[in-house]
């Protein structure tokens, strides 16, 4: 298997200040599909890359890890790459940044699978709209990350995460027409690796469901 | 009242990550609503402390910073080199009988407990982590606080430990009485210490130092990326080392100083000679050295650009307003310098004379020098 490398792109100077970039990304849908024509020259192919777009002072930052060579079809970034290969042990700490889209799978009657945000899913169960919603996003979003993490190799302290930032994106695909809704949760704080090996993989392959609109990507670093 | 000598410096950094946050982050502190980069007192006194002209200056005056004195005893009890030595890390000769372990380690810890109180070594619940013995036996030796150690008293300790080699028993209570108020260093008489567990040999610090900090604007880079190449490797000691090539953003620093002449006079015991030296050699550092850190990953050695020195027996005052309202524009240093003149004129002009006198040096226009702020800091004074 090939290595992993860890990027950080930037538009190009004066790249920001074309407004049809601006056109071209206006829903993750777009997003998705800018950050596809960075990773991939147009043959269909598997996505081998997950990501994670900021703004930063105005302008798009986008983090990434990929097996992929970066192609950039449209040549307006600025591509920074790391050989990305962590030396981690188990019990070591982590310093951690984490835009997951934190969905639990339900099936209906009839066996079909559904998922489910689990802020939304936590509301409704508790028949309520009342505005409580700071403290559901960090105990429902605590609970998933956590039960995650057990699969993936770390474990998080309740004490040491912060959960914040809940949003839901929708858009439709623009050819099925399909509409789509997306809710991302960002978590910061400290983890504990607690199997390497796993926790490589889900550093390189990320944690959670939507990867290929922005989520899933760990970014850490030792503290 | 006391005179005062107060220095105020624009230095110029290039890219780099002078000084880390505990994640690992550049400093940074919010000054008029915007970020700027920060450098700690700390860390440019360390920097100063430990600079050539530093120890030039000073040989023989300075002491040691450090938590591990114990180790080092430990050290130099267990090959029977001096404990000069044994600090320096030079390779000599035994100069008496050493000693046998069990008793290095308990007398080590003995004279190490009366600087400080002794760490309590971890033990290992995690049994894939086999705890290093020798690790443990360290930390063991180890104090919770640094301590700031003058040559008074590292003499006095190798002294001791003359004396318990030859006579191979136990330290007596008034063998650890180790702690010098008198003949202190050069180092502790200005920048202070202070000993929690004798606080009868504290020293207040004749030296106050601000934290630097930009006079524009930063924007600090998310440091995930730089990261990867401290995760990359696993070298126990090298936390700080591996952070590598960040573009942490450059910066152009307001640094203040301000040294209570008679109160460093006082710390020295009233050796005025040396504390002309030790106001020189200060302002000299504080001209030309900066923070290590990650010095070979950017070289990111700055001579101060502007200085201006005053002295007199006001009370004194930085002048970091100045730089409320950060620098704009495409120069920087000529706007800083202006900005600071104009607040210094602004502030005599409401407060009256702020200082005796003062003079300047502009490494950018080529005007002044810094043998004549030098001569100005240890001129005759009232």
């Amino acid at each position: 298997m090939s290595g992993h490398t860890f990027y950080r792109i930037h538009l190009k100077d004066g790249a920001g200040q074309d407004p049809a970039f601006w056109r071209r990304v206006r829903n993750p849908y777009q997003v998705h599909k800018m950050v596809w024509r960075i990773f991939s020259d147009g043959s269909h192919k598997d996505r081998d890359f997950i990501y994670r777009l900021e703004m930063q002072e105005h302008t798009p930052v986008i983090y990434a890890v990929s097996t992929a060579d970066r192609v950039d079809l449209d040549g307006i970034w600025r591509v920074d790459a790391k050989d990305y290969h962590p030396a981690l042990r188990r019990g070591d700490r982590l310093g951690f940044n984490l835009r997951a889209n934190p969905v639990r799978t339900k099936r209906d009657e009839e066996g079909r699978q559904h998922r489910h945000d689990v802020v939304m899913d936590a509301k409704y169960a508790m028949e309520t709209r009342d505005n409580i919603e700071v403290d559901l996003v960090q105990q429902e979003g605590f609970a998933w990350l956590a039960s995650r993490g057990e699969r993936l190799g770390f474990s998080v302290e309740e004490g040491a995460v912060r959960v914040d930032g809940y949003r839901q994106h929708r858009f439709r695909k623009p050819r099925s027409g399909r509409r789509v809704t997306i809710s991302t949760i960002d978590f910061t704080g400290a983890l504990t690796v607690t199997d390497p090996d796993l926790f490589k993989e889900a550093l390189y392959t990320g944690v959670g469901p939507a990867k290929s609109f922005g989520c899933g990507l760990l970014l850490v670093r030792r503290v | 009242m006391s005179e005062f000598i107060q220095l105020h410096m624009l230095v110029s950094y290039p890219p780099s990550n002078l000084n880390r946050d505990d994640l690992g982050k550049p400093k940074t502190a919010r000054m008029g609503g915007a970020q700027r980069l920060r450098v700690s007192s700390q860390s440019l006194k360390r920097a100063w402390r430990e600079s050539e002209i530093f120890q030039e200056a000073f040989d023989g005056h300075l002491g040691i910073r450090t938590k591990e004195m114990g180790w080092q005893v430990y050290r130099a009890l267990k090959s029977g080199q001096g404990l000069a030595d044994v600090l320096a890390e030079n390779e000599s000769a035994p100069v008496r009988p050493a000693i046998e372990e069990k008793k290095a380690v308990a007398w080590a810890q003995q004279i190490a407990g009366r600087f400080g109180k002794l760490k309590k070594p971890k033990d290992s619940k995690d049994d894939d982590e086999k705890v290093d013995p020798e690790k443990q036996k360290k930390e063991s030796l180890c104090v919770e606080q640094m301590v700031h150690f003058s040559p008074a008293e590292i003499a006095a300790i190798d002294d001791l430990l003359g004396r318990l080699a030859e006579g191979g028993k136990k330290p007596e209570e008034k063998d650890l009485e180790l702690l010098r108020a008198e003949r202190t260093g050069v180092d502790i008489a200005m920048f202070g210490r202070m000993l929690a567990a004798s606080p009868a040999f504290n020293c207040d610090a004749a030296v106050q130092v601000a934290h630097a900090i930009t006079v524009h604007k930063v924007a600090v880079e998310d440091d995930y990326f730089t990261a990867v190449d401290d995760l990359n490797h696993r070298d126990e000691d090298s936390g700080a080392g591996h952070v590598g090539q960040a573009e942490f953003a450059a910066g152009l620093f307001y640094a203040y100083l301000c040294v209570n002449r008679d109160l460093l006079a006082e710390n020295l015991d009233g050796d005025e000679e040396l504390t002309d030296r030790g106001v020189e050699a200060l302002v000299e550092a504080a001209a030309k050295v900066g923070p290590k850190g990650k010095q070979n990953s950017f070289a990111s050695r700055a001579y101060a650009s502007y200085i201006l020195a005053e002295r007199g027996s006001e009370q004194p005052r930085s002048l970091s307003v100045a730089f409320l309202k950060p620098v704009e524009g495409d120069d920087y240093l000529t706007a800083a310098v202006d900005e600071l003149r104009t607040t210094r004129q602004n502030m005599e002009k409401v407060y009256g004379a702020c200082a005796d006198g003062c003079v300047e040096m502009n490494a950018a226009t080529g005007e002044g020098s810094l043998d004549e702020v030098l001569a100005f800091v240890t001129g005759d004074h009232a």
